[in-house]
């Protein structure tokens, strides 16, 4: 046997210790997420920006009311597209569309600290949802930028739209990516009385910034810093804590 | 936060059932970490699985491969990259009878002290077993370029040439 033989077997050789089983259901969601973003990036570029949140979250509703066969993300997000795209495209849903979301935040925006160049800024905030097809969803989280004078213009939307947006829980966890040159921080909220979010990134443990919302406080908003979680995909799994300690979910 | 299966994925959770041990185990060589070889194998699939329609009926490997392996080099890119080593560890001997254990060990450390490139063309030509040509072409540069690093490479890991020759130029620095 040469070395190169040796080296190709080597290469070959199973670890020791195996390796755990994929998530097939993150694999799964995460897969439709970006497909969804792929067709609002593309097919779909020309939908303006205030429009684009509430086209996906109609889209997430149509689609499950015409089969109950089709797979669904827990939460609908899309990221907004430059307000300067003007070309009208297919809208990838259903027409009866009355009212756009508003990029305006429903509560207080949260500076996130990230200078995101000309005078913005970056923050993190609430934006309400007025949607007939979901009554039990008033609200979703956006990351978006803030200028000087005070406007706001989404890089990412997300909602819960199954269900109500306030059932206790992890609701419309998103970001980890980069959206018109900027890096969207993976954020969410949680229902019920977190005090503190946590997970784990490859083994090491990581901490939220978590802070109650101004409209309602029994909803804690989070987001993790930049440096430490990537992207959604890599925290295994979220886990909140109320202000004694005691775990609040699996 | 649920997620149901519907039935036209089966083709892909079949898929999944089939590769996802050599993707992540082609990250693991490609890292040297478990945990980010999970991370960059799930992704992969994950994005296999946002082209599922298109990719289905071609070669859907191939495209969780390349996906995998950009993946990782991306995450090269990032400044938080160890660099490489220059120093190779001692390559056990052929007598050694602790034998795989210590032959994957000296394998991870040896691996550690190539370049990225290098380390990306040992994994696709030696692991994947693919043509020079289709390395050339998963890592965008030329065939020649492929040749002479995975030439560097194994020379780095005191590998002989097909023909049993010992490569010449040291560490190749």
């Amino acid at each position: 046997m040469t070395d190169l033989e040796t080296l190709r077997s080597a290469l070959r050789e199973q670890p020791a210790e195996g390796f755990a089983e994929p998530d097939l259901g993150a694999i799964m969601t995460k897969g439709r997420r970006i497909r969804r973003r792929r067709r609002l990036a593309t097919g779909a570029g020309g939908v303006a920006a205030t429009l684009a949140t509430v086209l996906v979250i109609v889209g997430a509703v149509a689609l499950k009311g015409s089969s109950s066969d089709q797979p669904l993300p827990p939460a609908a997000s899309a990221p907004a597209p430059p307000p300067s795209a003007s070309i009208p495209a297919p809208a990838p849903v259903s027409p009866t569309l009355t009212e756009a979301a508003s990029d305006r935040p429903f509560g207080e925006a949260i500076p996130l600290g990230v200078e995101a160049g000309g005078g913005r800024e970056l923050v993190l905030c609430a934006f309400a949802i007025d949607e007939p097809q979901m009554p039990d969803v008033r609200f979703g989280l956006q990351v978006a930028y803030r200028t000087q004078a005070g406007e706001y213009d989404a890089l990412l939307a997300s909602n819960e739209f199954k269900g109500s947006d306030r059932s206790f829980g992890f609701h419309a966890v998103d970001g980890g990516d980069v959206i018109r040159g900027t890096f969207v921080p993976v954020f969410g909220y949680f229902a019920g009385p977190a005090a503190r979010i946590t997970s784990t990134v490859r083994g090491k443990p990581v901490e939220a910034k978590a802070i109650p919302w101004s409209e309602d406080p029994s909803i804690v908003i989070f987001w993790f810093d930049g440096t430490q979680v990537e992207s959604a995909g890599v925290l295994t799994p979220l886990v909140a804590y109320d202000a004694r300690g005691q775990r609040l979910t699996k | 936060m649920r997620t149901r299966v519907a039935r036209g994925d089966d083709e892909f959770v079949e898929f999944v059932r089939n590769s996802a041990t050599r993707l992540q185990h082609a990250a693991f060589l490609l890292t040297s970490d478990r945990h980010q070889a999970e991370d960059a194998a799930q992704t992969a699939l994950a994005k296999t699985y946002a082209a599922w329609s298109r990719v289905r009926r071609k070669d859907a490997y191939a495209y969780a491969r390349q996906v995998l392996v950009n993946h990782v080099i991306d995450g090269w890119r990032r400044p938080i990259r160890e660099n490489a080593t220059e120093d190779l560890p001692e390559q056990p001997s052929d007598l050694d009878v602790a034998g795989a254990v210590v032959q994957r060990k000296w394998l991870l450390d040896a691996l550690r002290t190539l370049t990225d490139r290098e380390r990306a063309v040992v994994v696709l030509r030696h692991f994947f077993d693919l043509k020079e040509s289709d390395v050339a072409g998963e890592l965008g540069v030329s065939v020649g370029t492929v040749k002479s690093t995975n030439s560097r490479a194994l020379t780095k890991l005191r590998i002989t040439a097909e023909d049993g020759s010992e490569l010449i130029g040291g560490l190749g620095r």
